[in-house]
């Protein structure tokens, strides 16, 4: 597993992709505390360096499956694994020493990216808050990226076929996003619709209603709907940069759950794999 | 005789198809184990199989005596190597980096022999050059050398000079050569050009449609292929005497016709036949190849 690791990490040197994901990072703390900065001095906004540090995880996502395709997709395409195997080295190994590459990459430029966004946030904006929330934050973060690794990896280890991954890879990390997006807006139902009935027109009388809303889950449905938002590394991420459906803390049991059960499948699958 | 590899009954099917049939082979020690077959033959399903790329359906194989299916066999692997159709190379990488890759990947504890390496393959001149740059024979030796990382005992190669141009596939011959002469890796090696095998093998293993139907060692088919003279006489009585007496090894085929596999004085012999009223009707040098005997093997195996 070492010898695969210290071969990962020099190919991880080498990779031309990873330096890019790097430099994007960058480029993002660049255009995201310039706007920040416009926000607060023309709009007389409060910003929070705490806000800022989880606003890369909303896209995160997307990156981390380009990443993968990039880094194992092309050791399928190099023969790089069929390579592992031949000399020896056991397929579960292989996996995972693939996935902890990933993952490794991955929060090395997370952390770049928090530290940069802590520097310049605390120069600029408010000083971080050191506290609790911040902590688990932290933490859900960085499961979070854990998570599209995992399940990256499992399709990128899986599927030989280089583009088949890329589209996969790709469409899901859209789809994560988009079921977000859909879930978290079915949450954000109010209740009741206050509509306005005007009851006299010479003076303007307003008369407010409280409407039931025909939008608002029920119990039943909100409940799957929170699931279905935990279960998703982009709902995580939603919720870690609005408000919060589900306790944070229970968010990290989700992000937990969904890391063992792709890993363990996808050690299992990929150790089943035949190499035609 | 000592066995690198020794497949048992070894069968792998595909939904409806056979690729591999009740195989059993036998590789030597030290031996050029040249695998023959057309394309669908089970050549390549073989070398998975035998590389763990694939798992048989049924039968077993053994390699250094190990059973594949046993615990120790991830030891026994690392002393084998192969280079499948197409060698694993990064091609925006330097030759010399790949081969870094290829010694972490092995866990050789030092860098020092990828020099050597370049130079028994001859690529270090370009050894800091991209891959991507590299013509397909220098990309084949490259594979080769990566192969050898991790100082096999045995290596498989499927086809490797498929592709290459003339000067390519001498060069990759006398790599092989080389190899088996100076390193003693025992090599097996599957290719289409018969004729390019049978100026390295040791031995054959004749595959056809998944199963294996003849396997032969180098000098048995030379015995069966050597340069012989069909000649045609009026008196065969008289010929059989003449060899008979000149210690000339001979086969008589029918009352007019024999087969002789030594070199004759023609002129001696057409006297020898005038004096006792015999004539020679007709007389014919032929020289069986491999190719010869691979067609004639299928044909018989097809029948």
């Amino acid at each position: 597993m070492i010898k695969l690791l210290k071969a990962n990490f020099y190919r991880l040197k080498k990779n031309k992709i990873f330096y890019l994901f790097l430099l994007f990072t960058i480029s993002y703390i660049i255009f995201l505390t310039f706007t920040e900065y416009r926000s607060m001095t023309k709009y007389n906004n409060i910003i929070f360096t705490n806000d800022l540090l989880f606003k890369y995880s909303n896209f995160i996502g997307i990156l981390i499956s380009i990443f993968t395709i990039m880094f194992n997709g092309s050791e399928h395409f190099d023969g790089i694994i069929k390579n592992k195997i031949i000399i020896g080295h056991k397929k579960s190994n292989i996996y995972l020493s693939n996935l902890i590459t990933n993952i490794h990459a991955c929060i090395f430029i997370y952390i770049i990216y928090i530290v940069l966004i802590g520097i310049i946030g605390s120069f600029l904006f408010n000083k971080i808050i050191f506290n609790t929330e911040l902590f688990i934050k932290l933490i859900n973060v960085f499961l979070l990226i854990i998570s599209y690794s995992s399940i990256f990896t499992f399709i990128t280890m899986n599927i030989t076929s280089e583009y088949l991954s890329s589209i996969i890879n790709i469409l899901l990390s859209f789809i994560f996003i988009i079921l977000s997006l859909m879930y978290s807006s079915k949450l954000s139902e109010t209740k009741y619709n206050t509509k306005a009935l005007i009851t006299d027109n010479t003076t303007n009388t307003f008369t407010y209603i409280k409407e039931l809303n025909p939008s608002y889950p029920s119990k039943k449905e909100r409940k799957l709907y929170k699931f279905l938002l935990n279960i998703n590394p982009s709902g995580i991420s939603y919720q870690l940069n609005n408000k919060p459906y589900t306790d944070i803390n229970i968010l990290i049991i989700y992000s937990s759950v969904f890391i063992l059960l792709s890993n363990f499948y996808g050690i299992i699958i990929f150790k089943k794999k035949e190499f035609t | 005789m000592e066995y690198i590899l020794k497949t048992e009954n070894l069968t792998k099917k595909y939904k409806n198809f056979k690729a591999l049939d009740n195989v059993n082979l036998k590789v030597p020690a030290c031996s050029i184990y040249g695998l023959i077959g057309k394309n669908g033959a089970g050549k390549s399903t073989l070398i998975r199989i035998i590389t763990s790329l694939e798992t048989p359906t049924s039968g077993s194989y053994s390699l250094f005596n190990t059973k594949f299916d046993s615990k120790e066999i991830y030891q026994i692997r690392e002393r084998v190597n192969a280079l499948l159709d197409k060698p694993s190379l990064i091609l925006n990488m330097t030759a010399y980096e790949n081969l870094t890759l290829e010694y972490l990947t092995v866990g050789l504890p030092s860098l020092d022999g990828i020099n050597d390496l370049l130079d028994l393959v001859g690529l270090s001149n370009v050894k800091n050059k991209k891959v991507k740059t590299f013509s397909l024979g220098m990309k084949q030796r490259l594979g080769i050398a990566l192969s050898l990382v991790s100082n096999p005992d045995f290596i498989l190669l499927d086809e490797p000079i498929n592709g290459l141009d003339p000067e390519g596939i001498i060069s990759i011959r006398e790599l092989i050569l080389k190899l088996n002469k100076k390193k003693h890796i025992t090599i097996l090696i599957s290719s289409h050009y018969l004729d390019e095998l049978s100026k390295i093998a040791t031995h054959y293993g004749f595959l056809d449609k998944g199963k294996l139907i003849k396997e032969i060692s180098a000098n048995e088919l030379n015995n069966l292929t050597q340069k012989k003279t069909e000649l045609k006489v009026t008196n065969i009585k008289e010929a059989v005497k003449y060899f008979e007496q000149n210690n000339i090894s001979y086969e008589v085929i029918d009352n007019t016709s024999l087969v002789i596999f030594d070199k004759i004085n023609i002129s001696e012999f057409i006297l020898y036949l005038s004096k006792h009223n015999t004539e020679l009707k007709e007389i014919k040098n032929t020289e069986e190849t491999l190719e010869n005997y691979y067609i004639n093997l299928m044909g018989e195996n097809n029948d």
